[in-house]
């Protein structure tokens, strides 16, 4: 289940477990830090077994699977693209995910300017003068990969790490 | 001790006044000979702030116009990432409120302080505002969308001004409709049969009002109460009220059809136009209560109403005037009612010179029978009649109308109680009722009346007499 070898995804939701089981004491919730502990780890471990390139990669088809999974386990309002970014605009926030926020859209040409503040994976870094958000940057592809079917192309052009105070996507139809 | 070239620190404080008066100052030249020392350096952070500032006073200059979509900002001073986040926010404000006024009033604010607070609570306002809005037009649709045409609806809603329920003093013209005879057909008939035959008659009445943006204010049995220029004021109300009555009238002969194939009794309108003052509003208690209308003009209405026969419309004065032109209209019919010292000179309405498919035409000619029919006749006043019967003969007989010759003169527009002989066999004396229309000649005995009921026994043994074709 968890370590078949494997040529094409075999996540399901049902991985995650039963939390309220199996954390009765300590509940559904950890520190930020955690998340970044593991997620930092395997960054380095990553590069210095397949480089950077490839551990961009991993990461950003990571997230875009957790996106699609999201869209489909978390995300319940999804008539109209407005709505859609309300509801990750909640649900985000409600998990303690970030604060999502859509700067501007061009619906004529499919494309959108988002943006995360305090977000899960960087607000707080020190400056590295790098966009590290490559999780997210798949997460936000997975997410309107499954509600509009297409395939996008999801830029982080600010980051904490790279001095800003937001994290800026610009999502542009592939 | 670093040597200083005084021109060069002049330069430095140059710069720095030029920022502070508003000026973009240029990067100040690093002379080639200058060493690499502290001095060197300093004048090098200059240079950067000035190229990292530059851009940033820039951009708070568009932002402060209104103008969102700066170039994009470089560097880690603080300052310009707040600038960054500011725009950032605006941006997304921008875009929440587009989404509100495209009507998407979930929308909500989060983390911005006090302004969160206050976009959020507009929102919900808003929200609270629309929500009430559209109470209040379910309302309108409620109490009217049943009795009026989705256009009246409409300008309703879209004008709300012009409705006042609490009451108001406006001019409308008024239709009034009634069967002739309904309450003796109805004793006839079985009670399921009556209120067949009445939804099906009013059923193609209403969709004729409706076409015609008439308000149906009132439908007690038989009789339709219609109003038009009310709730809402048109241009051409009275016209409207016309073709309604001649469409009602034309639609009469569907009904009919319908009802001959279910053996059913066929059945006849009067209707009743005219134009006057009223009061409008919401009327009743607290628990019950209808928009309607009260006034004179109603009563006069229902007056005009009592002098048609079926298949008639008698139009008043006024309406003639408010419909302007074009009305094709048959004899004068004066109309006495309580209160009026002269009478109302009406006249009845045949047609509409626009619309020649709604053209009632003239009743079908009498004729002349080769040996009169004797009958005996009394005039119906109120509810209580002379039981005392008269003398008099059928001299021309239609299948709606006969000349009745009788030994002294008949009012006009009187209602008459009439009974025929019985024919050898028949248990009961065949009777029917009938209006006097108006004197048929100079003789002053003979009048053309009106038939308003006639029972199907009697129906064949006029149509005996008066052939098929008649």
């Amino acid at each position: 289940m968890f370590k078949e070898e494997r040529d094409r995804s075999q996540f399901e939701w049902s991985m995650l477990g039963d939390l309220k089981e199996g954390r009765p004491n300590l509940g559904p919730m950890t520190h930020v830090a955690v998340y970044r502990l593991m997620q930092y780890t395997l960054r380095d471990v990553l590069i210095r077994e397949f480089g950077v390139e490839k551990a961009d990669r991993a990461f950003f088809e990571a997230g875009k699977l957790a996106g699609q999974a999201y869209y489909k386990n978390v995300l319940t309002q999804k008539k109209d693209l407005n709505e859609f970014f309300a509801d990750i605009q909640r649900t985000m926030k409600e998990l303690n995910i970030g604060i999502f926020r859509v700067e501007s859209t061009d619906l004529e040409n499919g494309s959108f300017v988002v943006v995360v503040e305090e977000d899960l994976d960087c607000s707080g870094i020190p400056f590295c003068s790098e966009q590290i958000c490559t999780y997210d940057e798949g997460f936000i592809a997975g997410l309107l990969l499954e509600y509009s079917g297409k395939d996008y192309n999801v830029k982080e052009v600010d980051c904490w790490g790279s001095g800003a105070r937001v994290c800026r996507f610009t999502v542009i139809p592939k | 001790m670093i040597p200083v070239e005084e021109a060069l620190l002049d330069s430095i404080t140059a710069a720095f006044h030029q920022l502070r008066t508003g000026k973009v100052p240029p990067p100040i030249v690093i002379p080639d000979d200058l060493p690499d020392n502290e001095l060197r350096q300093l004048i090098t952070y200059v240079n950067r702030f000035l190229s990292e500032f530059t851009p940033f006073a820039e951009a708070m200059e568009h932002v402060a116009r209104g103008d969102l979509e700066t170039r994009g900002l470089l560097g880690r001073m603080p300052v310009v990432q707040s600038l960054k986040a500011l725009q950032s926010n605006l941006k997304h404000l921008t875009y929440k409120t587009q989404q509100i006024a495209g009507g998407d009033l979930e929308q909500k604010v989060d983390f911005m302080g006090d302004f969160s607070t206050a976009f959020n609570q507009m929102t919900q306002q808003l929200k609270d505002s629309y929500q009430e809005l559209e109470r209040r037009n379910e309302f309108i649709r409620k109490v009217f969308g049943r009795y009026t045409s989705n256009e009246v609806v409409e300008a309703l809603l879209d004008a709300p001004d012009g409705l006042k329920l609490g009451g108001e003093k406006r001019e409308v013209t008024i239709l009034m409709s009634d069967l002739r005879g309904f309450t003796a057909l109805a004793e006839r008939l079985e009670a399921t049969e009556v209120v067949s035959l009445l939804n099906h008659y009013l059923s193609a009445m209403v969709e004729v009002i409706q076409r015609n943006g008439g308000t149906i204010d009132e439908i007690i049995g038989d009789a339709i109460l219609v109003l038009f220029g009310a709730p809402v004021a048109m241009e051409n109300d009275a016209q409207r009220a016309v073709l309604c009555a001649l469409g009602m009238q034309k639609a009469m002969g569907g009904v009919n059809e319908q009802n001959l194939q279910r053996s059913w009794p066929a059945i006849e309108m009067g209707i009743a136009l005219h134009t006057g003052e009223v009061v409008v509003g919401n009327i009743g208690s607290v628990k019950r209560s209808k928009y309607g209308v009260v006034g004179r003009t109603i009563n006069t209405t229902a007056r005009i109403e009592s002098f048609t026969v079926g298949g008639q419309i008698i139009v008043s004065p006024t309406l003639i005037r408010g419909a302007s032109q074009g009305l094709i209209l048959g004899d004068e019919v004066e109309v006495h009612a309580k209160g009026m010292k002269e009478p109302l000179r009406c006249r009845q309405l045949l047609g509409y010179e626009d619309h020649p498919e709604l053209g009632l035409g003239e009743q079908m000619a009498c004729t002349t029978l080769a040996e009169p029919v004797p009958v005996q006749y009394v005039l119906l006043t109120g509810k209580h009649f002379n039981e005392q019967m008269e003398p008099a003969t059928f001299v021309a007989l239609s299948h709606r109308q006969a000349v009745l010759e009788a030994r002294s003169p008949v009012p006009v527009y009187s209602n008459l109680l009439l009974r025929l002989e019985a024919e050898t066999g028949e248990g009961e004396v065949p009777e029917l009722y009938a209006k006097v229309i108006r004197p048929f000649d100079e003789s002053g005995n003979r009048h053309l009346i009106h038939f308003t009921s006639v029972p199907p026994g009697v129906r064949a043994r006029l149509n005996r007499l008066v052939g098929p074709n008649q």
